[in-house]
């Protein structure tokens, strides 16, 4: 989150020559990203980035803190100037002729709320505040209301502490009951609206109606008016689980909750009641009751110990123990040094966020400025390891892929179409399931490029989910056109599957499927492999053979007509098999028209490589040999050459 | 019709056809001799004015030019046609263009990452997307109610316990979870996140860096991410390491590079001279003990950026939104 600190305020805390510039670098480079440094209505002011473990710097003094730490480690002086704050209660401010004013407090679960502070004010007067205050509120972009809601945002915003007023006249039984919400209750905020509260809120409830939506929005049955004369002010710590889940599900996020989520200072919730009530009495208000306070136990600090050892170890350079203890002095960490370590004991406002030896190490390491540490390439060694060829393998298939031609396209892995996994909150109706293939993701990229191109060849490489993690690679060529267009496609195809065989030294049978999306005048061919499976397969060299003489090639187009005269189902593996037992085959290869073409027909091509280690083979040689193999397709599985 | 005409027919005949430079002029060469009013029409035309005697000898010898005359034409003609076709031979044509295919630019960014990452030891990896909670968010050290696994900051899916991973980050759990020392790995793949605008898209890439050994130090992420930072963009560029936070590393950093366009002056562009380019942090010790390493023994530093999102801040490319990575525009692609 972001907040806007104005200069003017901050530098009520702070005594420095540096400049906002300076300021910045050093907040910047050491404690908190300064966004902006920005003129507004003639004051500067600065946006400053809180990360989450920072509780402790949403507020003026938590970033004037950081700035008395951090601008010495670049050479300027600064001096805390503390805050000047009131115990209303030692000082004999309280006038005696206030009534006595009654408060009963019933904390039902400490862990929701486990501190509880309170005062009543009399003879307030509703009015605008001071025009500073004004200002102020404005610059760190708070609008200014009136003196009484003012005063709890100004030290909201000062000390990180958020206040409440209710107008006490309005507290039935000057009862409050802080507890945990039943599903439905209701309650309307200040803001005029009415919310229905899920189970766990935090609420407070009075002698007959709920009347805040504590660390949130108070309500508005409870809220100040023009007509208020009493106000209760009240500051507290809520448990910022519930607090932020609560937020979260009636989807109101405010000042006041962004703080109560983070975590607070507890020993702020006191000084900072005192605070708001004194700028209240400033304007005519007196106190009217006893400090009503409830908690459930006084805040004890823990230490944390850091290994000298272990900072240098970390930082990649050598800092004495001196200069540590010095930078984590600066910081308010109450370093000891003994042998060898470190022991801290933390303050209030840090005591969430700094609980180990590496929070310890940061604190040192950031003040000591990242910029400061040496810039140094790894020294150990690298792991030892085996390299995974499956990486090698997918560059070398994209690397020829292009080289052929082909487009490559990353598509959404989320899909509509139903899969194994499905994604409980999509994102659109159009990313449900983890998809199982990609072909339907690349058929859509086709048709949405082909209005403008005649031909797209395209493949992606990615993972399918069924529902183990599996790489796959589809390869896409699609045509506009009839018979001649789409052989082209098809042959095309077929040839950058033989390629990648041929690549990765794939030896031995492999089977390929290649699928269409076939219309009258356009045509989709695309294969998809499994690219582990292609690395298990590959091999780095291919084994020599000597083949002292050239190979014959002939290509065979068949039509095998099944019925009574084929011996069973026929099947390309076995007429593969068959073939091969016959002399000076060298290698074979045979495909299958999937396409149903009716009464049992099936289209078959056949590629036969001939080839003898003894002598060149001729016509003569293999006419005898090829009308051997032909007579045998026809006996034994009904196949013949097509006309 | 005398003898000295009719060989000026002839000669002229030869000349004219002897002068043409092309096939227009070689006709216009024929029509002279052979066209309607052409020489040897004529003459042939007024052979019956001559008397009876010596017509013969007159037809006979016009016959002759006629051939010779005809003869030359046609040689004339082919020779011709002939160096037509050389004088087509353009030299200065440009050749056809080999039709060259395209990787995605996200794969030319990965190949380059992982190339530089290689060098300095960091093995490839590749670790699951659909991963358990406690991997993607419990062992990262972030508890059940953190921010990031709200339902409109991750993608859940109707197995129980099981998420679409946010980040390459749930691969540090499996590559320690390996038990091996010392670590070096990267492992770069698709992460998930429901948000979509000019700079982020529900399916993403991240790389990220681990490093675990027994003195793994702040000096050495400087000096690994500067190295990636002068190879990937440009040498003249610096990092920084700003104080952040994330639940899986402490101390964590932000990380700063100069500006490419200003050169670190500052420009409306970047912030006082430096961009964000992403988190990184020394591995977090409940983040160690999750995996099975023991926090006082190892060290480590960890870093996880987003793939699109450096290779979009090269300078030159000036691609406006993310979305067009993933928008398949063939158009679009075929740029790169």
């Amino acid at each position: 989150m972001n907040i806007q600190i104005p200069n003017s305020w901050l530098r009520e805390f702070i005594k420095t020559n540096a400049t906002n510039k300076e300021i910045a670098n050093a907040l910047s480079l050491c404690a908190l990203g300064v966004e902006k440094v920005e003129e507004v209505d003639g004051e500067t002011v600065y946006t400053v980035e809180i990360t989450p473990n920072r509780y402790d710097t949403v507020s003026v003094i938590g970033v004037a803190r950081e700035v008395v730490a951090t601008l010495p480690q670049f050479g300027h002086k600064v001096e805390f100037v503390p805050a000047k704050r009131p115990d209303l209660f030692e000082t004999s401010d309280r006038d005696q002729t206030s009534p006595n004013l009654a408060l009963n407090v019933c904390i039902e679960d400490y862990k929701l709320c486990p501190h509880f502070a309170a005062i009543v004010l009399d003879n307030v007067e509703i009015r605008p505040s001071p025009k500073k205050v004004q200002k102020n509120l404005e610059l760190a972009g708070t609008r200014a209301l009136n003196n009484v809601v003012d005063a709890t945002n100004y030290v909201m915003i000062e000390t990180g502490q958020p206040l409440h007023a209710f107008d006490y006249d309005k507290i039935a039984n000057q009862e409050m009951t802080v507890r945990a919400s039943k599903k439905g209750e209701k309650i309307t905020t200040l803001d005029g609206v009415e919310r229905e509260l899920p189970e766990g809120a935090i609420i407070i409830k009075d002698g007959e109606k709920i009347i805040d939506l504590c660390g949130i929005m108070g309500g508005e049955n409870s809220a100040v008016d023009k007509n208020t004369t009493k106000v209760l002010l009240f500051a507290q710590i809520y448990d910022p689980v519930s607090l932020r889940k609560t937020s979260m599900a009636l989807g109101h996020r405010t000042e006041a909750a962004l703080r109560f989520e983070k975590g607070l200072d507890p020993e702020m919730v006191i000084p900072a009641l005192h605070q708001s009530a004194q700028m209240l009495i400033d304007s005519g208000a007196k106190v009217a009751s006893e400090l009503v306070e409830v908690r459930q136990s006084e805040f004890s600090p823990h230490n944390v110990t850091v290994d000298l050892d272990k900072i240098n170890k970390y930082l990649g350079v050598e800092i004495t123990p001196e200069k540590a203890g010095e930078l984590l002095e600066a910081l308010q960490l109450s370093p000891h040094i003994e042998k060898g370590k470190i022991v801290c004991t933390i303050p209030s406002w840090r005591d969430k966020d700094l609980q180990t030896e590496e929070d310890l190490i940061e604190e040192i390491a950031r003040l000591y400025g990242y910029h400061n540490l040496p810039t140094k390439l790894p020294s150990g060694q690298p792991p030892a390891e085996v390299i995974d060829r499956q990486f090698k393998i997918e560059r070398r298939l994209k690397y020829l892929l292009k080289d052929l031609g082909f487009t490559e396209v990353y598509t959404n892995s989320m899909v509509p179409e139903e899969g194994e996994v499905k994604i409980k909150n999509p994102f659109n109706e159009d990313m449900v399931y983890m998809r199982t293939d990609l072909v339907p993701s690349l058929l859509k990229v086709v048709d949405k490029n082909k209005a403008t191109q005649n031909e797209i060849k395209i493949f992606e490489m990615a993972n399918v989910y069924t529902p183990k993690e599996e790489m796959g690679l589809t390869v896409m060529v699609y045509k506009k056109g009839g018979i001649t267009e789409k052989q082209q496609a098809v042959g095309e195809l077929k040839t950058i599957l033989r390629t990648f065989l041929d690549e990765l030294n794939i030896t031995g049978s492999v089977e390929m499927e290649i699928k269409s999306r076939d219309a009258d005048n356009e045509s989709v061919w695309y294969a998809t492999l499994n690219i582990q499976k292609l690395t298990e397969l590959s091999k780095t060299y291919k084994e020599y053979k000597h083949l002292p003489y050239t190979s014959i090639y002939e290509d065979y187009s068949l039509m095998a007509t099944g019925g009574a005269s084929a011996k069973e189902e026929t099947s390309v593996k076995s007429m593969r098999d068959r073939i091969s037992k016959e002399p000076t085959v060298y290698s074979i290869e045979v495909g299958e028209d999937p396409r149903d073409l009716g009464n049992g027909r099936k289209s078959i091509f056949l590629k036969v490589e001939y080839n003898s280690p003894e002598k060149q083979l001729t016509e003569q040689d293999i006419k005898p040999i090829r009308e051997q193999i032909l007579k045998m397709l026809k006996s034994e599985f009904g196949a013949e050459l097509r006309q | 019709m005398d003898k000295n005409s009719l060989k000026a027919i002839q000669t002229s005949g030869l000349e004219n056809i002897a002068k043409a430079i092309n096939i227009f002029e070689l006709e216009q060469a024929r029509i002279i001799s052979f066209g309607k009013k052409g020489q040897i029409t004529q003459a042939l035309k007024s052979l019956k004015d001559l008397p009876k005697e010596g017509r013969g000898e007159v037809g006979e010898k016009l016959n002759q030019i006629k051939k010779t005359l005809q003869q030359a034409l046609e040689e004339k003609r082919k020779e011709l046609e002939n160096s037509k076709k050389e004088e087509w031979f353009d030299k200065t044509l440009p050749g056809k263009k080999p039709t060259t295919g395209h990787l995605h630019l996200t794969t030319q960014a990965i190949f380059e990452i992982e190339d530089i990452l290689t060098h300095l030891g960091f093995v490839r990896r590749r670790y699951p997307e659909i991963d358990t909670e406690k991997h993607v968010f419990d062992d990262l050290n972030m508890p059940p109610n953190h921010p990031a696994r709200d339902e409109f900051e991750s993608f859940f899916l109707e197995q129980d316990g099981m998420v679409l991973t946010t980040h390459t980050s749930n691969g540090q759990l499996h590559e320690m979870l390996k038990g091996k020392l010392p670590i070096r790995m990267t492992n770069i793949g698709r992460c998930y996140r429901p948000e979509s605008n000019i700079s982020h898209y529900p399916v993403f890439h991240q790389f990220e860096g681990l490093a675990i050994d027994t003195n793994v130090s702040i000096a050495e992420l400087k000096g690994t991410l500067t190295f990636f930072a002068k190879n990937f963009f440009s040498e003249d560029r610096e990092i920084r390491l700003r104080p952040y936070d994330f639940r899986f590393t402490e101390p964590s950093f932000e990380v700063d590079i100069s500006c490419g366009l200003c050169g670190g002056k500052g420009c409306k562009f970047c912030k006082e001279g430096w961009v964000e380019l992403g988190g990184a942090g020394m591995v977090h010790r409940h983040v160690l003990e999750a995996g099975g390493m023991n926090p006082n023994k190892v060290s480590g530093f960890a870093f996880g950026w987003g793939v699109e999102r450096v290779m979009l801040m090269k300078e030159g490319l000036n691609i406006p939104d993310i979305r067009m990575l993933w928008g398949n525009d063939l158009n679009f692609l075929q740029q790169f």
